[in-house]
């Protein structure tokens, strides 16, 4: 009997404990969602196309110097003349401003933007795929989409001008190799397509995009109507098609007025700028910390980088911005306590950096907002483009347009030809500087990199002179990609 | 011990090892893990960090996985333990037991796929009540040295060729030498940094025209000056007290002890400070019925040394490595050159390298950056409260049969703080800190029915049983920055928050299995056990997969022919198969393509892929097998092993790289296969046994091959660091550029060329193509990690109440990628270098292996290579005791039972083929710059009442 009820205890013990159902094995994430429901709705599919958007200012590789494109924009910059590195501690982007590291296919440098932009194109293609089966108003999904395809269009632009030869309208078909144009979600590596089909393809896009698009948005970190009409414009200038890049470049900037000089000295740490057409809004929870834009770029954020070896502008460059312009207060030739700012203990070499600046003195955060379009440059394409195709006076009109309102004593160009071309190039070296045009520049001019007679310092950028053409002109596909995509192959080593 | 149950040596079937509390007691080791190396043939173990608690990796037969687990699994009283085994105080540790072969680990199911470590904690014994205290003290050192640098007198001409050579030799407008020469010799000041001459004479003169030093050069600073080693790093003091209190009453007993350890690095703020109580009481309450829980809390403190082997500046070792010999700890005064600034307070200033407002240069290397000053004025630690629970109810009835009902459980509560000082560094100007809360519980329940049963010569053993396992982890990350007042580092005294989240995963494991022991007239045994598992990591159709084994032994010492055979006390063959699966390693959601949250644009929401998942990723399976002779000769005198292993790893979970044009890294997938054999040899034997003098010596060695043998037809090959995995090759066998030598003309690095390029390559005397340009590099296979053999030697001599042990532990063969010493070997600016840069090339005609200095070329000079790996071949003194056991006749005289003292280290001696290297860093034989292991010596005493 005392057997029995032990027993029946035993099985009851037993029956409880067994009764685990297949349901206890089904678990679910909490920092993650289902893949398939990001584009289930449209409310779903805006924050998939908002995380694209913030896949802009990560950290790639782990590697604080190489926080996403706006380190591609600092980065591009140094690999020409005009953003030169203060002093001799530089460690970050030295390889860089010496062509090394790109020319290398195992470093940050190869793998950095060939992971980045694809990331950025690999996240659209899932959302052009996707976007027409959610849920929500047809309006959202145009918006949504002709975003998804201006990222994907924006990706490959930056992708073919680094991995592929420079564009020459003159022998179309552009049949030298670009890059893979992935066009929907997949796991196989594809070959590389040529810079003419690349381009192409950035061209329908850039026009789906602005079927799709207008020119209202949330938030200035959208890419609208407007952006798309920048880009067609960029693209047209390194296509040579002077006439569209003209075209695009006045319609891009259609509600978007030049800074006065007033706005100007602040004019680089805030998206509500405007003159500003297209940024990235930092917030103070979404830091990168020491890897973000301004923690390499301002002049006052207490980084090891702006303290030891801080910006300065090429002295040949600066000494052709005019007294009474704006613009020659951004740099300091003689920098001192009383004229210039710098983080605590920072350095002072001559020509400092000034332009980037943020609240505060010393910054204690990098949270600086990041300007990836300006109306300015807009200006300085049109211009560009109308000097290019000979309406000298049309050209020096839209560049006076922009130079007053920097140097309220600029008086409009009378110069012609090659003459007009150069000062609308030094304009807009001058403008744009540090913000990532001057490689892409020097590429699709077919200019050299002359450093020499510059303050550039011998020992960090060894490098003086690269003539057009060089196989340096093209970043080195990644061994990683290489390793894993049979179907691709090398660059000219 | 043994699975589910225990087994007597003689009739086990499987292949283990044990480490019982006599061996442990008197060892200095913070963290049990550090007991298992030299253990046993087959099981090896990284070194340990020197920061004070860490455990070593370990490894048992080989390397069963690629991208899941390779880690045994811990099972505390006999209940898989997820917790810390930092946590276990090693004085409450009865026996440490390792199972080797699959067939004693398959019915843990799972995670026991690379094996099982049991943990096994005291009891009180029969028949007295007993009371042991335990103290020791003792301190912690640097057990490796650091690699041999230069000195000052050789880095400034170092550095004047490296520029020197720069302007003399680079590809475009190249300077004549003579100017070459004048321009190094005039701008070293501006290239060193124009404040930091240790010397007498001024930098215009102090390396010459010829690249030498100044003759008349003495140095102003003295070598303490510029030592940064010295500055960070002390004798840490090591404290440790134990008492434990037992009693066994013959129907009930119990074990309650009480420990605390403070455990101080030699490296300054990191230590390990440890309170821990058990209480282990059962009860056999009536001839049907035990009872039994083993009840136990640790509260731990740590101050956590920020070595983690990377290269950011708070890392002492990467500092105080990297650093060039002529760059001060404290702040030269620049009025008076050779003394130095104070404080207010009249301590020394630190040259924090961007003093410029008090009138010094900048540093070029590491400006505004001081280890030493950010280690003391930054803070990260830990506070880890942990609660263990084991407990077991077990009926008897039908008289053959058992049922127990195991619960365990092990919660985690730990908060970590990091802090970044408003003054220096990471944190300056205005201070940040981040805030970590984790709450991990996990529990497992285990049901098991058994049933024995011994008719004539017979005895069958048998039981099913089921067992669910599942982990809850919470955490809580905050950080802000902005501090409010110093000293206080909770983030309501800091103004701006930089990031919150939190989040909730759960892991589960479910699986039922069954075993059937027999054995007929104690002479053949077998054994047969079958287990299913079911894992929430995969998808519903793939979770489940079932794993079988088994294992026999024959013992002939007690068959008739072998009677005769005096000699022989103990001869048992044995062998075993058995599978188990492996879910460790990957995610807890492998299977599901997901979007990751935490990507918001500024206000606005944001999602980004994260994983492309697979519903069709199931369990890896390990497939093992064994066979062993196991003997004890001349009166056991002689007793030993011999054993071969065979584990096949199939269905290897691999996160393949994707081509990076497809926009995301890696799809996790079920690629391939692999195997580990090898042979293991154990022999024990006693050199001398009389009654007051006992010597005795074990020995072990371990030959392992470890050969990937299918990969996917996607990715035939992949590269992971310094590796490629294919078909043929193992886990660890480096693929690198082949570096061949400099040439002697021009002192370039040289490695052998893909292609001849006109303008990078050459074809040597040889017939060799070569290359100076990296990009044009061939990569080949280089040999591999795996040593040729690793084992132990251990012995321990008795003489009268002295006792001496020791354990030294060796590999022979194998290779080390040495990125430590490679970091030291830069042909360019600002790094301190390793002595053997003095054999680099000077003049055309040199010849030599170490490239020119330059600049501008440390891109081609220093590239990864097969020139960085040397012979990993390495012996350890593991650990070294001395006892004395007090006689008995003066103990009796205070009522003491037993009392001893000791004296006891651990690394004593590390010796390699290059001083300073860390062998056993990692399994995959790649140096960085980690926290070096320590030496630990201490003084102990115990007594039993």
């Amino acid at each position: 009997m005392k057997n029995k009820i032990i027993a029946s205890i035993a099985l009851l013990l037993g029956l409880t404990t067994f009764s685990c159902e297949n349901v206890y094995l089904d678990t679910n994430p909490t920092a993650s969602i289902d893949a398939n429901a990001a584009y289930s709705t449209t409310k779903n599919a805006a924050a998939a196309i908002n995380g694209i958007y913030r896949s802009f200012i990560v950290r790639y590789l782990s590697s604080q110097g190489h926080s996403g494109h706006p380190a591609m924009m600092i980065i591009l910059d140094h690999m020409g003349e005009d953003l030169v590195i203060g002093t001799t501690a530089a460690s970050w982007h030295v390889g860089e401003t010496r062509w090394t590291a790109h020319r290398s296919d195992v470093n940050t440098m190869a793998q950095f933007p060939y992971e980045m932009y694809y990331r950025i194109i690999g996240n659209a293609n899932i959302g052009i795929a996707n976007i027409d089966k959610s849920v929500g108003p047809q309006a959202d999904k145009n918006t949504l989409k002709g975003e998804a395809l201006a990222l994907r269009a924006f990706g490959y632009f930056n992708l073919v001008q680094l991995y592929g030869k420079r564009y020459d309208a003159t022998k179309k078909p552009n049949s030298q190799l670009g890059v893979p144009l992935v066009l929907e979600p997949t796991t196989t590596g594809l070959p590389r397509n040529t810079v003419e089909e690349v381009y192409a393809q950035i061209n329908k896009d850039l026009s789906d995009a602005a079927a799709l698009l207008s020119v209202n948005r949330v938030n200035k970190s959208h890419i609208n109507l407007n952006v798309v009409k920048g880009l067609q414009a960029r693209v047209a200038l390194v296509q040579q098609d002077w006439a569209n890049a003209a075209k695009y470049a006045a319609e891009a900037r259609s509600g978007y007025a030049p800074m006065t000089a007033a706005m100007y000295v602040d004019g680089f740490q805030d998206i509500t700028n405007s003159e500003w057409m297209w940024g990235f809004d930092h917030l103070e929870d979404q830091t990168e910390y020491f890897g973000g834009y301004h923690s390499y770029i301002s002049c006052n954020y207490n980084s090891t980088v702006i303290r030891t070896y801080p910006k300065v502008i090429n002295n040949l460059l600066y000494k052709q911005i005019a007294a009474t312009d704006v613009r020659s207060k951004m740099w300091v030739e003689t920098p001192t306590t009383a004229n210039s700012i710098v983080p605590p203990g920072g350095v002072r070499p001559k020509f400092l950096n000034q332009k980037f600046r943020l609240p505060g003195t010393p910054s204690t955060s990098a949270m600086g907002d990041v300007p990836y379009m300006r109306a300015a440059e807009m200006y300085l394409i049109e211009a560009e483009a109308k000097a290019r195709l000979n309406d000298a006076a049309g050209a020096a009109k839209v560049l006076k347009d922009l130079v007053v309102t920097r140097d309220p004593n600029y008086v409009q160009s009378v110069k012609t030809g090659t003459d007009l071309i150069d000062e609308i190039l030094v304009q807009r070296r001058i403008e744009l500087w540090g913000e990532g045009h001057r490689f892409f520049d020097l590429k699709r001019t077919n200019a050299a990199l002359n450093r020499n007679g510059t303050n550039a310092i011998a020992s960090v950028a060894l490098l003086f002179d690269v003539a057009p053409g060089d196989v340096r002109w093209e970043f080195l596909i990644p061994r990683r990609e290489i390793d894993a995509n049979p179907a691709i192959v090398q660059n000219p080593l | 011990m043994t699975t589910f149950g225990t087994a007597k040596k003689a009739s086990f079937t499987g292949s283990s090892a044990s480490l019982g509390a006599e061996k442990l007691a008197q060892r200095p080791i913070t963290n049990i893990g550090q007991a298992l190396e030299g253990i046993s043939a087959g099981v090896t173990t990284t070194s340990t960090s020197g920061q004070p608690g860490s455990s070593p990796d370990v490894r048992i037969r080989g390397f069963g996985s690629i991208s899941s687990s390779n880690s045994p699994l811990y099972v505390v009283d006999g209940v898989p333990y997820s917790a810390s085994i930092a946590n276990l105080n090693n004085d409450d540790i009865q026996s440490i037991t390792v199972l080797k072969d699959a067939a004693s680990t398959a019915l843990y199911g799972a995670r026991a796929a690379n094996g099982v470590v049991m943990v096994t904690t005291k009891k009180g014994t029969k028949g007295k009540n007993s009371i042991n205290v335990k103290y020791t003290k003792g301190f912690n050192t640097r057990a490796l040295p650091e690699y041999d640098r230069v000195g000052p007198a050789d880095y400034y001409p170092l550095m004047w060729e490296a520029n020197r050579n720069n302007l003399a030799y680079r590809a475009t407008s190249p300077v004549a030498i003579a100017t070459a020469n004048a321009t190094a010799s005039a701008g070293l000041g501006a290239i060193v940094g124009t404040g930091y001459n240790v010397y007498n004479v001024p930098f215009a003169s102090l390396v010459g025209l010829d690249g030498k030093l100044n003759p008349s050069a003495s140095l102003i600073y003295n070598a303490d000056d510029l030592n940064w080693e010295k500055a960070i790093m002390h004798q840490g003091v090591r404290d440790e007290v134990n008492a434990n209190f037992s009693g066994n009453n013959g129907k009930s007993d119990y074990f309650l002890s009480v420990s605390y350890l403070n455990d101080k690095g030699y490296q300054i703020k990191s230590d390990y400070d440890r309170f821990t109580a058990r209480l282990n009481m059962n009860s056999q309450m009536t001839d049907w019925f035990k009872v039994g829980a083993n009840l136990n809390t640790t509260i731990t403190s740590s101050n956590q040394s920020t070595a983690d082997g990377g290269t950011s500046f708070v890392n002492p070792f990467f500092f105080t490595r990297g650093i060039a010999p002529i760059y001060p700890v404290y702040a030269y005064d620049p009025a008076s050159p050779g003394s130095f600034l104070k404080l207010e307070n009249g301590n020394l200033r630190y040259d924090y390298g961007n003093l410029s407002a008090l009138g010094l240069s900048n540093r070029p290397q590491y400006g505004g950056r001081h280890v030493v000053a950010e280690t003391l004025l930054n803070e990260n630690f830990f506070n880890r409260n942990l609660f263990g629970g084991r407990g077991f109810a077990e009926i008897t009835f039908l008289k053959d049969f058992k049922f127990t009902n195991n619960v365990g459980i092990d919660i985690t509560n730990a908060n970590t703080i990091v802090f970044g000082n408003p003054e220096i560094g990471d944190g300056a100007p205005a201070g940040r800190a981040s805030n970590t809360f984790e709450n991990i519980t996990n529990y497992n329940l285990s049901q098991l029915l058994t049933y024995n049963h011994t008719f004539g010569k017979h005895t069958v053993d048998a039981l099913v049983g089921h067992e669910n396992y599942n982990l809850v982890s919470n955490s809580l990350d905050g950080s802000r920055s902005q501090q409010i007042l110093d000293g206080n580092y909770e983030l309501i005294n800091f103004t701006t928050t930089t990031n919150l989240t939190s989040q909730k995963d759960l892991r589960r494991v479910e699986g039922f299995f069954s075993r059937l022991n027999y054995d007929y007239d104690s002479k053949y045994f077998v054994s047969f056990s079958a287990r299913r598992d079911g894992s929430s990591k995969f998808y519903q159709d793939k979770r489940w997969g079932t794993f079988y084994s088994g294992s026999a032994a024959w013992r002939l010492d007690q068959e008739d022919f072998m009677k005769e055979l005096t000699f022989i006390d103990n001869m048992k063959l044995r062998a075993s198969y058995g599978q188990t699966g492996n879910d460790g390693g990957i995610s807890n959601y492998a299977w599901q393509p997901l979007y990751a949250l935490g990507w918001n644009n500024a206000t606005e929401p944001g999602i980004l892929q994260s994983s492309l998942g697979s519903k069709t990723l199931e369990w890896e399976t390990n497939t093992a097998m064994d066979v062993a002779l196991e003997f004890g000769l001349f009166k056991n005198r002689l007793t030993g092993t011999f054993e071969y292993f065979d584990r096949q790893s199939t269905n290897l979970i691999f996160a393949v790289p994707l081509p990076l044009s497809v926009g995301i890294g890696t799809e996790t997938r079920n690629i391939g296969s692999m195997y580990n054999r090898g042979v293991e040899i154990q022999l024990g034997y006693d050199v001398i046994r009389k009654k007051d003098f006992n010597w005795h010596i074990d020995l072990n060695a371990t030959k392992l091959k470890n050969e990937i043998t299918k990969m996917p037809q996607e990715s035939k090959e992949i590269i992971d660091g310094t590796k490629k995995l294919k078909e043929g090759s193992s886990l660890y066998d480096y693929w690198l550029r082949e570096y061949m030598g400099v040439n002697s003309e021009t002192g370039v690095a040289e490695y052998r060329a893909v292609s001849y390029v006109a303008s990078n390559s050459r074809i040597t005397a040889n017939g060799d193509t070569v290359t100076n340009n990296i990009a044009n590099a061939k990569y080949r296979y280089h040999g591999t990690s795996i040593p040729d053999l690793t084992g132990s030697v251990s012995t321990s001599l008795r003489y009268k109440g002295f006792t001496l042990s020791a354990l030294m532990v060796y590999q022979l063969g194998g290779k080390i990628y040495d990125a430590a010493y490679a970091g030291l070997m830069g042909a360019g600016y600002h790094n301190a270098k390793h002595v053997d840069i003095l054999k680099r090339w000077v003049n055309p005609g040199d010849v030599t292996d170490v490239p020119r200095m330059d600049a501008g070329r440390t891109a081609d000079f220093d590239a990864a290579s097969s020139r960085w790996l040397i012979d990993g071949s390495f012996m350890n003194i593991r650990s070294v005791t001395l006892a004395y056991q007090l006689p008995r006749s003066v103990l009796s005289r205070f009522k003491i039972d037993n009392a001893q003292v000791y004296v006891s280290g651990e690394n004593f001696l590390m010796l390699s083929r290059r001083s300073g290297m860390n062998v056993q860093q990692n399994f995959g034989g790649t140096t960085s710059n980690v926290y070096s292991p320590a030496k630990s010596l201490v003084l102990g005493l115990s007594f039993s009442l």
